[in-house]
């Protein structure tokens, strides 16, 4: 008989989503603040990162995952018009900032998926997690060998979205074709 | 297993797509490399997930009879899918049942295949009929970006009987049945239970000589002896109408009395039989045993108020569930005047009547205005007269308030049956 396992605490991954999410907006802020050259676009960086931030602090306290999509895109947004206050200077920790936002956003879905009905298992979640840094920290490499050669070649941008863009799109259709969809339920014996 | 996608695989694509279409138009490949570990992360999790079979799930129960507010454990047997790593089962019990001791969902995990047990609990808070619950299972792919569920619901039944009360005296019949029991007639014949003396008479049994009177007086005497006879009952409900809400309505109480009653008569071994005296007419003949005893509480699981306006009299019942010399015990709220003529009419027809009256006046809101209040009062004068009528007829009644034990109610109606029996004489 399998043994009752206490449900998981969704404290832990809340907290820890607010302090990335607060640490990844401060340094947008301190970033920005120390290149000064655009304060229009410093002042949009500022507010589209507070109220990122306050969504996913009022996502994880509501315990509903539908907003955290829209806090961490407005981090994302945070981040983008920082990155084109500061001028021409190429970014080298973009793949970081990415690396951060894919960890803000599953530490939120997970708090938010913890306050509900739930049981987990912690091998599997650990098994889970370190599947996830793992994917998203290759990511994070394959993101960083792109931006070294956009940098290297000028003009490759567009290809290079595209390229990754048509990549994204293809496989995810090839998987949403294999997977289907739907399904029924049958009585127990 | 059907699926659905979780918020990741909803909000995942749009930043993507959000970041590279800033890539381009802000002409900035840094924000193409901050997509790239989201985009790595749904790209692996699509490529990784394959929906899941419906696992074979096995629910059974400890028991397929209990008494209200035991506990019943329920055991789920369950393999995990090959394609996912846990398997989250939940138990959602019917209503009027609440899980206990047990948490719920619990996750399984292990080897494809080979099927794992899980237990939950869950307590009945009412009797009746219930379904044993549904199990809900749930599963996520390796990245949670997909959710599988699936919800199983089971055939199975299982049947909680009302607490009975312990009644240490019943209401004793007027007539005892030609068969042994374990109630003491009237009459003298062969038994334990010692009556009287008589002189010898040529026939009696060596055995029955009472020698120490026969020392005292000329000749030989013989103990006489009460026989013990069963009594045939039936229990008379009326199913016209009730009052309250579900949990705490007369009918509810009606059945929680007539099972007490009907379990008590028939560990004296009395047969005992019930009708459903109310819209529809449901009957079980007078019988006796183990047997008998869950076949007629399960046919009080299933009493329920069917609401009519046809006229029905006692002409309805069949000759045969009323057998000669029964004591037929009615449990109403004396709402329905239905019932109360049917009740006068057999008691006008010779037979054994009493009645366990189920007040109503709790369920009652509190009148508001003088008119009110003065119709209150005009309806407890007819319910008294209604009460009169019964006495009258020679109808032992009493009243069983709700929440009240049921024994000084059967103490009370065999008091004024003894007492009508003594005026009798």
């Amino acid at each position: 008989m399998a043994p009752s396992r206490p449900a998981a605490r969704p404290l832990i991954p809340a907290l820890l989503a607010v302090a990335l999410s607060a640490v990844l907006v401060a340094a947008i802020l301190l970033r920005a603040v120390a290149a000064a050259t655009a304060p229009a676009l410093d002042g949009a960086a500022a507010g589209a990162g507070i109220a990122g931030l306050l969504v996913i602090v009022g996502a994880v306290a509501a315990g509903r995952s539908a907003p955290v999509g829209w806090g961490v895109g407005l981090l994302a947004a945070a981040y983008a018009a920082g990155l084109v206050g500061r001028g021409a200077q190429v970014d080298v920790l973009a793949p970081l900032v990415g690396l951060l936002l894919v960890l803000i956003a599953e530490l939120s879905h997970s708090a938010c998926e913890w306050r509900g009905p739930h049981a987990t298992d912690p091998s599997v979640e650990r098994r889970r997690w370190a599947r996830l840094l793992l994917t998203a920290g290759a990511g994070a490499l394959a993101g960083g060998g792109a931006l070294a050669l956009a940098a290297a070649v000028p003009g490759s941008v567009p290809g290079l979205v595209v390229g990754a863009a048509a990549l994204v799109g293809l496989v995810g259709l090839a998987a949403w074709l294999r997977a289907g969809a739907g399904g029924s339920a049958q009585p127990v014996r | 297993m059907s699926w659905a996608p979780t918020g990741r695989l909803l909000a995942y694509p749009w930043l993507i797509a959000g970041l590279l279409l800033a890539a381009l138009a802000a002409g900035r490949p840094e924000l193409a490399a901050a997509a790239a570990p989201l985009a790595a992360v749904l790209l692996a999790g699509l490529l990784s997930s394959r929906r899941p079979e419906v696992p074979g799930v096995r629910l059974a129960a400890s028991e397929s009879r209990i008494v209200e507010g035991d506990r019943l454990d329920l055991t789920v047997e369950v393999s995990v899918p090959s394609e996912v790593e846990s398997l989250e089962v939940g138990v959602a019990p019917p209503p009027g049942a609440d899980l206990v001791d047990s948490s719920n969902p619990q996750v399984v995990t292990g080897a494809a295949g080979a099927p794992q047990s899980l237990s939950f609990a869950v307590r009945h808070r009412r009797w009746g009929a219930y379904p044993l619950g549904t199990v809900h299972l749930r599963a996520f792919d390796g990245f949670r970006l997909r959710r599988f569920e699936a919800r199983l619901g089971s055939e199975a039944v299982v049947r909680a009987y009302p607490r009975p009360e312990r009644l240490r005296s019943l209401i004793r019949p007027a007539h005892t049945h030609l068969y042994a029991g374990n109630r003491v007639a009237a009459r003298k014949g062969e038994g334990v239970e010692f009556a009287d003396i008589r002189p010898h008479a040529p026939g009696d049994q060596l055995r029955s000589v009472n020698w120490r009177a026969s020392a005292r007086r000329d000749g030989l005497w013989v103990n006489e002896r009460h026989p013990e006879r069963n009594v045939d009952v039936v229990l008379l409900l009326d199913t016209f109408t009730r009052a309250g809400p579900d949990e705490e309505s007369t009918l509810e109480q009606m059945v929680r009395g007539a099972s007490s009653l009907a379990s008590a008569w028939l560990r004296e071994r009395d047969r005992v039989g019930v009708i459903d005296f109310g819209g529809t007419l449901r009957w079980l003949e007078v019988g006796g045993g183990m047997r008998h005893a869950y076949r007629l509480i399960d046919a009080l699981l299933d009493t329920e108020v069917v609401f009519s306006y046809a006229w029905k009299g006692i002409e309805v019942i069949p000759i045969r569930l009323l057998p000669p010399h029964a004591l037929i015990v009615g449990l109403t709220p004396l709402l329905d005047r239905r019932f109360l003529i049917a009740l006068l009419d057999l008691s006008g027809r010779g037979l054994d009547v009493a009645v366990v009256e189920l007040p109503v006046e709790s369920h009652l809101a509190v009148p508001r205005s003088p008119a009110a209040a003065l119709a209150r009062r005009m309806w407890r004068l007819e319910r008294e007269t209604v009460r009169a009528r019964l006495l009258e007829a020679g109808v032992g009644i009493a009243p069983w308030a709700e929440g009240e034990p049921l024994e000084p109610v059967v103490a009370e109606v065999e008091a004024w049956r003894r007492r009508a029996r003594l005026r009798a004489r």
